[in-house]
This record gives structure tokens, sequence and C-alpha cells, in this order.
């Protein structure tokens, strides 16, 4: 399929077609529901104040002034939650371990810092008042006593000796240290090698900045007991039970609501310290607390994403094939140790590090290194990005220096097709994919035997031109497998289909509905999907591009149950046997007769006037989607800008349920792996200081990035691990896009004299920093180890 | 935001009553600039005074030597009015380049003149013109105007009412979006007259300066490709997040150059 | 406080306001139209787009104050009396130019103002008319597509 609007074929609304989403009327109308467009009768406000220090000990805080304001309710302070036995926010998984062996060790992560703050933002007192600009004027007469204490950012500094310590669990500033493979074996395989190429490479801190800011609103009833959390959320269920832990309540007692979440991208799946303070501020007023974010907020206390540097090396034999990698990176999580600052850099981003290659002997090691900045998390790849972006570089850098075209040192290193299922170097086994198809065909799509004639054409026009192919694959699911639906077919008319996993902008419910349709095949109005209660069911939610293929699975699994269960009850309606009817349509009839009964006539009939179902659905195993995205840009050398001028991707996401939305997913996701590669950064001053805290500093992409996008879904290789044969697509475009833009532009400056220099340029590729470098001013590459 | 009280006085001495008259107060005209001010704590005024009520100050004509505009006039206006195409082109191109289009619809050329933002486009062309700031009680002429980061000659009840830029030979405006916030990391502003080149850089970081070095050449050889040969004096550039002083002074001979090739 | 009369969607409303609230506010908590979203705090994300007298203006830069007198259209003044969709809803859903929603109202009304100016717009037009309207999710091309459809179904009628 292409990228022109899609066909919408009336009448046909199962899966495999472009369906238009359900989701849309209520948001084209202005009638979406998230959460600050919520309220309830006496809501409050809740405000916080953040720290201005990036460490700090807080000595006093004097609330007399503001206490005093008209309108406060309350003042929280850290002390305030200690007393009133709110916990900690949980840790690390205890197998990650510190360079000398000991199980990590985490500073003690509250919803208010109560000792010290570690990171400028980190949430220092909290304001409840009757209104927004009460509370605010509240904080503003706070006055907190700080005792300033030495910080650290930036990873040198953190691991300069006689650094000051983030905590003094993380000797040396690091957290925690994980390694993989035998590094041993690989010294030895580098040493005899033909070649070997040593880069560095930086994956540089991103805020995911979802234009929807979080927000809260926390309403305790008094009379049930219980808390209603509306969150702006992926992950009802973790969110609720993580709440639950650290307010100290029974997890029955707190109900997660979602309605729209306008973007979440992995930012969206924690539990976060101000839907604790909004929590238990509603339980001590009982009265209804919201808290909505200003885009300030995000970028001091949202978590941010990415944030490696690596010094990557692989060896390789005279004919282009990698005989090792070695890779050490060191990862700067920020202030606090958390559950995904942890497992992201140095559990789940390693596990793609072969990504699509034959490649065995791996040395591989992460380091966690602490800094008095923001907390890590999890941002649209969560570790694969990072992980495919070092493993491309590298194969572009070996192209160069084995002076190879880089679609072929690529391709000599696929895993081929025969090799399935393929068991990696760390371990995980991708079931399916046909990566040189993709590489082909992304290849003749692209127009490669045109290059030439368009980089002359660009030279006559004053302009460097550069292509870039990057080959990937990634890891989704989050190793939850397991999804629980429930299916109700009533009287009215509707079936109505639950499911844990969250809506946040990438179609699950119209792809539910078709799936749904597949089986009920009724229209789609008559298929409702309810998500965002945990009250209805709990599950793991969304994230890690899981939802499609383990909740979808277990849509149409539940849909089948439901179809025989009702099956039976026409079947005793009408004495005759079951399997004498046939379902068509939404009706059941024994073919050759007018002797039949509607499904909802069936619902009907029940006890309730419905049909209801539980199921649960297990697949066998993640997912692997991969592709083969190829891209050309055009620089401006006078002024360094560089213009996305081609842009093509084959993508193997398996069985499509819906194009539109697929296509979706991959061209949105690539322009968020663009802005890494072009213009985002989150930059913090040697102090600690934040100096890109609004979109006046932080670079977004706008309309216009890319002019067009040729997306190409191959749906040869379905997924051999669950019965839809999808490949979560979610992330996928965005893993693609970084790498290959990068590519293209180093392609263009090698092209225009610098050689293999370029392989020592880092992202954001700058306009300043790709005019600088055609001024001959790069960075230096690692000495000595290539050759 | 505090609050404050509004007015919307219905003639220019009114509002410089009200100016004189009340504790802190600010003149509003677009907004742009000053409610985000304002929302971000850094402004707090007791009075807002707001020009949008006061008639005649968005009128925009031309005579043989010079076209005046309003100091009300949005930039959208600017960049749609036939009589600035006709007569000062290069004036409505950078209108149309200021912001987006929602700031356009609200943005006034007083207010940005009045602000002098170190980024904003306006302050170039006014320097780069010669243009004479007309208000409430004098003329000052814009070599006289801009006196540093957010800084004029304007005294504080002072109010803009008009702007008058000499007509030019050939000018032009190109400006290098700070690639977050798209307004100028350097914009340059060349105009010719009979008398001579005048030349006028935004962005650089300590207020808009005329460029000594490009009007000394242009003014002996108005072509694009001297621009780039020059070296551009950066004492008066400063380096920040987003560019260097060298890639700034850079910038602006590239921006120079393509706006000699681009004038009208 | 001071009185204020304005225009919404064809509704002349009469409020008493504080001169700080913000128009954003005004429409979202005062007249629960919050179909206008809050994106950022420096101006920038253009998710509070509304048209004030047919022009698109970010309502967060706008006080409420300063729009007596005037007509205001938000998003939900697009939707027909009887429901029916206005060519731009019915294109952002054909063309797949939406997926959280969040943006898509002011990238509507900013949509709806272009067209009034330029009914046919080329590709650049549009996103030149749209660099004050971020998205984080649809990258852009989507949306792009769908004003050029609305367009040419507007054009047609």
């Amino acid at each position: 399929m292409n990228t022109s609007p899609p066909e919408i074929e009336h009448g046909r609304f199962g899966s495999g077609q472009s369906v238009r989403r359900i989701e849309d009327p209520a948001l084209v109308t202005g009638q979406g529901r998230f959460v600050d467009d919520c309220t309830e009768p006496g809501c409050t406000s809740l405000v916080l104040l953040r720290s201005p220090m990036a460490h700090a000990r807080i000595v006093s805080i004097d609330a007399s002034t503001a206490r005093a304001l008209p309108g406060v309710l309350a003042i929280v302070t850290g002390q305030d939650l200690i007393d009133a036995g709110v916990g900690t926010f949980p840790g690390p998984a205890p197998h990650f371990k510190r360079p000398d062996g000991e199980p990590v060790s985490a500073p003690p992560r509250r919803a208010i810092a109560s000792d010290c703050v570690r990171f400028v933002g980190e949430a220092v007192a909290a304001v409840v008042a009757e209104t927004p600009e009460v509370a605010r004027a509240a904080r503003d007469a706070l006055l907190v006593d700080f005792e300033e204490l030495p910080a650290v950012s930036g990873l040198d500094a953190a691991l300069a000796p006689d650094a000051p310590l983030v905590w003094p669990g993380a000797p040396g500033n690091i957290a925690a240290r994980s390694s993989y493979g035998d590094p041993a074996e690989v010294s030895r395989i580098f040493a005899r090698a033909p070649h070997t190429v040593a880069i560095d490479v930086v994956n540089q801190r991103l805020a995911p900045s979802p234009m929807e800011p979080r927000a809260v609103l926390a309403s305790f009833d008094a009379t049930s007991e219980r808390l209603t959390m509306r969150l702006s959320n992926q992950m009802p269920s973790n969110t609720r039970n993580a709440l639950a832990q650290i307010l100290g309540l029974p997890k029955e007692r707190i109900r997660v609501v979602v309605g729209d979440v306008g973007g979440g991208f992995g930012m969206k799946t924690n539990a976060y310290p101000e839907e604790v303070v909004a929590a238990w501020a509603s339980m001590r007023l009982g009265r209804p607390v919201k808290w909505v974010a200003d885009r300030t907020e995000e970028f001091l206390a949202a978590v941010h994403g990415r944030s490696l540097r690596s010094r990557a090396e692989v060896a390789l034999d005279a004919t282009g094939r990698v005989l090792a990698l070695r890779i050490d990176t060191l990862a700067d999580i920020g202030a606090h140790v958390t559950p995904s600052s942890l497992a992201i850099p140095l559990l789940i981003g390693p596990w793609v590090s072969t990504s699509v290659y034959d490649i065995a002997p791996v040395d591989i090691s992460i380091s966690a290194v602490m800094t008095h900045i923001a907390p890590l998390g999890a941002y649209r790849g969560a570790g694969r990005p990072e992980s495919i972006y070092i493993i491309e570089r590298l194969m572009d850098a070996a192209a160069r220096r084995l002076a190879m075209d880089p679609a072929e040192i690529r391709r000599r290193n696929l895993i081929a097709p025969a090799q399935m299922p393929y068991r990696n170097a760390m371990g995980q086994t991708y079931d399916s994919g046909r990566f040189e198809s993709l590489l082909d065909q992304a290849l003749a799509r692209s127009d490669r035997q045109g290059f030439d004639r368009r980089l002359e054409q660009s030279r006559r026009a004053g302009r460097l031109r550069g292509r870039g192919v990057t080959t990937f694959l990634e890891w989704t699911g989050a190793n939850v497998f397991e999804e629980r639906v429930t299916v109700k077919v009533s009287a009215d008319g509707f079936i109505e289909i639950f499911t844990a996993t969250q809506a946040m902008g990438q179609g699950i419910a119209t792809s539910y509905a078709q799936l749904a349709v597949d089986i009920f095949d009724v229209p789609i109005d008559r298929v409702r999907i309810i998500q965002g209660d945990t009250d209805r069911g709990e599950g793991f939610g969304s994230g890690g591009s899981r939802s499609l293929f383990t909740a979808g699975s277990a849509v149409r699994e539940a849909s089948r149950q439901t179809i025989e269960v009702a099956r039976g009850h026409a079947a005793d309606a009408l004495e005759v046997a079951a399997g004498d009817l046939q379902y068509r349509g939404g009706r059941f009839e024994v073919a050759g007769t007018d002797l039949g009964m509607g499904l909802f006539e069936v619902a009907a009939r029940q006890p309730e006037s419905n049909l209801f179902l539980e199921s649960r659905t297990k697949v066998d195993g993640p997912s692997w989607p991969n592709g083969c995205h190829v891209c050309e840009v055009e620089i401006d050398p006078l002024t360094g800008v560089v213009v996305i001028d081609r842009y093509h991707s084959v993508n193997d996401v398996g069985r499509v349920i819906n194009p539109m939305i697929v296509v979706g997913q991959l061209d949105g996701g690539a322009v968020q792996g663009i802005g890494q590669a072009l213009c985002e950064q989150v930059v913090y001053d040697g102090s600690g200081q934040l100096l890109t805290a609004s979109f006046l500093d932080y670079a977004m992409p706008r309309a216009g990035i890319v002019r067009r996008f040729d997306t190409q879904l191959d749906q040869t290789t379905p997924c051999l691990t669950n019965p839809l044969g999808v490949k979560g697509v979610g992330e996928l475009g965005t893993i693609g896009a970084t790498p290959v833009v990068v590519s293209a532009v180093l392609d263009a400056l090698e092209r225009a004299g610098l050689g293999h220099r370029v392989d020592a340029l880092q992202m954001p590729l700058t306009s300043e920093k790709i005019w600088l470098a055609l001024q001959g001013e790069l960075p230096a590459l690692p000495s000595g180890a290539t050759r | 935001m505090n609050n404050f009280d509004f007015h919307r006085p219905a003639t220019v001495q009114d509002a410089c009553v009200l100016m004189r008259q009340t504790s802190d107060p600010r003149l509003i005209a677009g907004g742009m600039s000053l409610l985000p001010a304002m929302k971000l704590g850094f402004s707090a005024p007791s009075d807002l005074i707001d020009l949008s009520g006061i008639e005649g100050l968005s009128d925009i004509e031309r005579d043989d030597r010079a076209l005046h505009v309003g100091a009300m006039t949005t930039h959208r206006v600017v960049s749609r009015s036939a009589v600035v195409r006709a007569a000062l082109p290069a004036l409505a191109d950078l209108a149309e380049g200021i912001g987006d289009r929602q700031v356009r619809a609200r943005g006034t050329m007083g207010g940005s003149l009045a602000n002098n933002d170190p980024a904003a486009c306006y302050p170039a062309a006014a320097l780069a013109l010669g243009a004479s700031i007309v208000t409430d009680r004098r003329e000052i002429a814009a070599d006289d105007f801009f006196q540093g980061i957010y800084q004029t000659a304007l005294a504080s009840d002072e109010i803009i009412t008009r702007v008058s830029f000499p007509i030019p030979q050939a000018a032009r405006y190109m400006k290098f979006h700070q690639p977050a916030s798209h307004y100028a990391l350097v914009g340059v502003f060349v105009a010719r007259f009979n008398h001579g080149v005048r030349v006028a850089v935004t962005g650089g970081g300590n207020g808009v300066f005329r460029c000594a070095a490009l009007e000394q050449a242009l003014s002996s050889n108005w072509s694009p490709d001297i621009c780039q040969t020059l070296a551009i004096d950066t004492a008066q550039l400063s380096s920040d997040l987003h560019a260097s002083t060298r890639y700034r002074a850079h910038l602006i001979g590239v921006l120079a150059a393509r706006a000699v090739a681009a004038s009208a | 406080m001071p009185r204020v009369s304005i225009n919404i969607n064809g509704r002349t409303v009469e409020r008493e306001v504080e001169a700080r609230q913000l128009l954003v506010d005004f429409l979202r908590s005062d007249l629960g139209l919050t179909g206008t979203h809050v994106g950022c705090d420096t101006s920038q994300c253009g998710a509070c787009t509304v048209r004030v007298d047919g022009v698109a203006v970010k309502s967060c830069t706008m006080l409420a104050v300063q729009a007596d007198g005037r007509a205001i259209a938000t998003i939900e003044g697009m939707t027909g009396p009887d429901g029916s969709l206005h060519p731009l809803q019915q294109a952002f859903m054909d063309c797949h130019g939406l997926q959280c929603g969040y943006c898509t109202p002011g990238m509507i009304m900013s949509s709806a103002c272009l067209l009034e100016e330029e009914p046919a717009p080329d590709d650049a037009t549009i996103e030149q008319a749209l660099q004050g309207n971020l998205c984080r999710c649809t990258g852009y091309v989507n949306i792009v597509e769908a004003v050029r459809v609305a367009a040419a179904t507007m054009r047609e009628r």
C-alpha cells in the first residue's frame, strides 16, 4: 500500500482495512476528555514548589505567610508525608549489581523531598488551595532555607576522582553495572582481526514532550473510603498498585480512571510524586484535588529518555563480516535509581545490541551513572533506539574504513531467514524476519540508481547531498504476554469489550473493534471498546508496543469464545444441534432454512439481558518488528542546514490490522526520531541547572520537517508467536529514523571531503555542528583502536 | 499571574495620563511579549493600559519620502498591505516572517520596537532604514532609539504612535531561525539609499546594531559576493545554547549576501 | 471586576472576569468549552488556537478582557447544530490527521483561518501556516494532507 489517502471500503470494517478511527469523532469536535477537562464539585488546586538547586539540604521551610493567605487549605512538606506514613517509590530490581558486586542501592525516593534535594525541579513542598491562583501565590510565599551542596552534572564530572557523591550507596557515582558476553574471547578476536573500528556514540538526553502535560484529579470518597484517581497515564493498574504501596492502602481502595491521553510515549508509564501528593491531600481534606503540570514542570520533573555515551567497537574480516562487538556504555541516569532507569539502559536496550546482524561474540557493559539531574525513564523505544543507533553507527563507520557500500556491508551481516528462529548473542530469540528482502525492497523503492544524478543536481544548486540506509529490528511486548479481556453482548445491540491496555493516540480501540468485527460480523458502530478503569479489570497497560498483539489476540479469542457460547444458547432456543448453526452477519442460522436467531436476540434471552464472557489469552513471546529505512538529505554548506529530501521505508510489522493507523505510527514515530537526529536535546549546565526548560529552547520538529514519507508494509512474514501474526509497531519508526538521518548527513559530509572523520560527529546534528565540520572542525576520533 | 487593573483608554493622551497616575503600569499592545513575561512571573504590573481602543494608530500611508505605519498595526496587516508591498516590500516580507501566523495576528510594530527584544526582527528594519519613531511627544531617530537589550530611549510613560520608514532604493531582510523558538538566531536587514548603505543586525545577543564593515563594503559595491569575504567583528555578538559568536558572525555574512541578492 | 461581552460560536455571553484571566481559561473554566487545550507556557505550541473575529490567535496569550466585544470561534463551533462536521473535521478523520487529538482543535482552527484566506494552498503554504502548531504524534504529513483535502472539498461547494 502507498501513502495516498486510503480508500475506505464502506461496509468492510474488519481487520486489514484502513477503517476510520472510532476515537476520532469526539476528538475532532473538541469533546475529548483529558484530565484537565474534568472537574468535580469542591475541586481544589495543587501546586508544587520545586527546588531551584541541583543539590541542597532542606534546612527549614517557613510556611507562615503562605498558610495565612485566604483560600489556602494545606501546605505539605516531605516530613508531613513521612509522619503520615507515606512511603517511598519502588526501588530498582535487586538483581542489578554495583561494580563491587553488592546489590544496587538507591536513595529513598519520596513524593516530596524531606532531607535533601538532588535535582533542580525536585518537589520541596506542596500547596493545596481553593484556586490555582491562590495556590501559586502561596507557593511563591513559601520561604525555604537551603544549604547548597556541591552538585555534579555530566558524565565526566560525575566520574572524576573526588567528585561529589549523589548517593553514598553508589560509590564513584556508579549505581549499577551490567555486563554481557565474553570479554576475553572478544579481546582475542579483536587482536587477530584484520580490521577494527572504534567510535564514540552519544545518545543524547531527550524530553518526550507529549502535547498534553501530565495531570491528576484525585478524589477521595469518605463514605466508601475509596480514592478515585483520574490520570493521564499509560498503565492504570501498575500505577494504581504503585500508589497503593506508597500510600499504604489496599489496592482495592484505589480506582484509577483514564480518559483521553494526549500522548504518552513512555513518559506516562510510571507513577509520579504529584499523584501521591494529590491522593494524600484529597484523603486529608476530603475534597477533590487537581494538579496540572505546566510545560516547564514537564521539562524539569517528568522523566527524560536516552542519555547514554558509548565507546563502541567492531572487529571485522576483510570482507566486512563482523567478527565481534564490544560496547562500553555510560548511562547518565540522573539523581534517582528507579526500576526503569536501570532496566532500560542496562537490560532492555542491550537485548537488541546485535540487531538484525549475525554477530555472536559480544562484550557489552553498561554503567548507570548518577548525576544531579532529573531521573531517566521510558521514551519511545526505551533502550532499543539507543542500541540500534550504536550498531548502525558502527556499520557505517566500518563501511567507510573498508571502502564498502553501507548497504552491502549490512547485507553481508544480515541474519538469513533460514536461521530463524534465531537466538541472538544476548539470549533473545527472534521468531521471524526476512531482513535482506526488506533491504532489497527499500533500495529499489528509493531509486538508489538515481542517486548520482540527484547528487549532481544538488551540487549544481550549491548543495551537498547524502544518503543513509539502516536495517534494524526491535523487541516489543514488555515481556508481559497475557491479557484479560471481557466481552458483553447486550440486548440493546451493542458489544462492549473491556481491555486494560490504554489508548494514548495509537489507535488501538479502532484496531480492537476491527478484530471484533472480524468475528462478530456486525457494523463497527455496534462495538464499544472500554479502557482506562482499574475497577473493570487489571493488566499491564500500554508500553513497549505490546497492546495490539497481546490484547488484540485476547480480543479475537474472547470474541470467538463469545460466539461459541451464544451459538450454544441459540441452539438450545431453536432446539437444533449447535453444529447445525452457522453464524454470519450477526445471526445464527440453520443453512437452507429460515430458522435462526440474531446475536443480540440471544443476549436478550439471557437472565441479565446480556452475554458476558471473561477471557485470558497468552501469546508465546515478544514480537520482533523490523525494517529498512533509506533517506536522502541535502545540506546547505553555507549554513549547515539539513533538509530531508527523500524518505523511504519498508517495514515488517507482520500482519496489519489497520494500514492507515500503522503507517501513522511509523511516520509519526519517524519524526520523533528525526528530532533526535537533528534538533532535540535536554541540556544542563555544569551546576545542574536546566537550560532547555521550554519550547523556546528545546527544539521540536515542526510541520514541513518531512514533506512526504514513502512507507511500505511487508506482510509476508507474520509473527509466529501470536495468533494474529501482528508485530508491535508503535516504536519502530522512531528507532529507524534516528540512525538513517544521521547516516545520510554523515554520508553527505564524507562526500564533501571529510572522509571518515565524520564518524566522530554526535547528535543532534545542528546546523552549527555541520557547518563547523565543513570548516574542518570536528571532534576527535578515539585514538589507536581503529585499523 | 498577579492581578492588575485593566484600562482601555480612547486616546493617546488618556493613555499617558494613566501611565503617570498608576503605580506600576505597563502598556499592552499585542501582548505577544508582555503576556508571556507576566505568565512566567517576570513582569507584574499594577495596571495594564491597552492601546487597542485608540483610533488612528493602525493607519498605513506613504509619501514620496517615507512609509508611515501606525504603531498598533499588526505584523499580519503589514505583511498583507498593498501600500507596504508597493513602497517597501522588504518590510512586508520581514513582517511575514515574524513568529508564526497566530503571533502575527496580534503582535504590533510599536510593541516590538518598544520591547526591543534582542532577537526581534523589527528593530533591524527600523535601524537599517534609519526610521523615525514617532511618539506622543517627539520623534526619535532609530540611531538614538535602541539602547541595548530591552532598552530604548522611550521615557517610562512615552507612547509610540507611528513609525516612519524612509523608502530605500533597495532593501531586504534575511533571518536565520533559532530552531526552537523561531526568533532570529541572526537577522540582517540591508538597505541601500542614495547616500549609502545601512545594515542592521539582530539576534546577535546584545541588541540590534549597525554593522560598519558591511555598510562600508556594500556602499562601494552593492553585491552579494563581497559580504562573505568580510570578517564580521564578533565584539557585538554573544554565544548561547543555540550558536557561538563565530557561527553568528559567519551567518551574518551569509544572510547579508542573500539579502543583497534578493533585494528589491 | 471587569465585565465582558463576548460572542462565542455565535452566541453572546456576558461575564465578570478578573483582568488577569486568560482567554483560554475563560473558555475552558467559565464556559466549559474544554476543546481548546493548553500545551505549553511560552506561547509556542498552538494547542490553544481559536479564531478572534475570524483570525487565528493563541488564546493562552490573550486576556479575556481583550476579547470584549469580539467574536470568538472555537472547535466546538465547527460542528454544525445538527452534528454535521466541517470539511476540516471530516478530512482530519479521513486522512488520519490526528492520533492523540490534543493538538487537533488548534490545528483545525488554524487551518480554518488559512483556508478562508487561501482556498487553494500548496503544501509549503500549509506547512508555513502551521508553524505555530506543534504535534508530537502524527509527524504532520497527514495533517497537511487533511488541510489540502478539506480545501478541495470546500472549493467544490
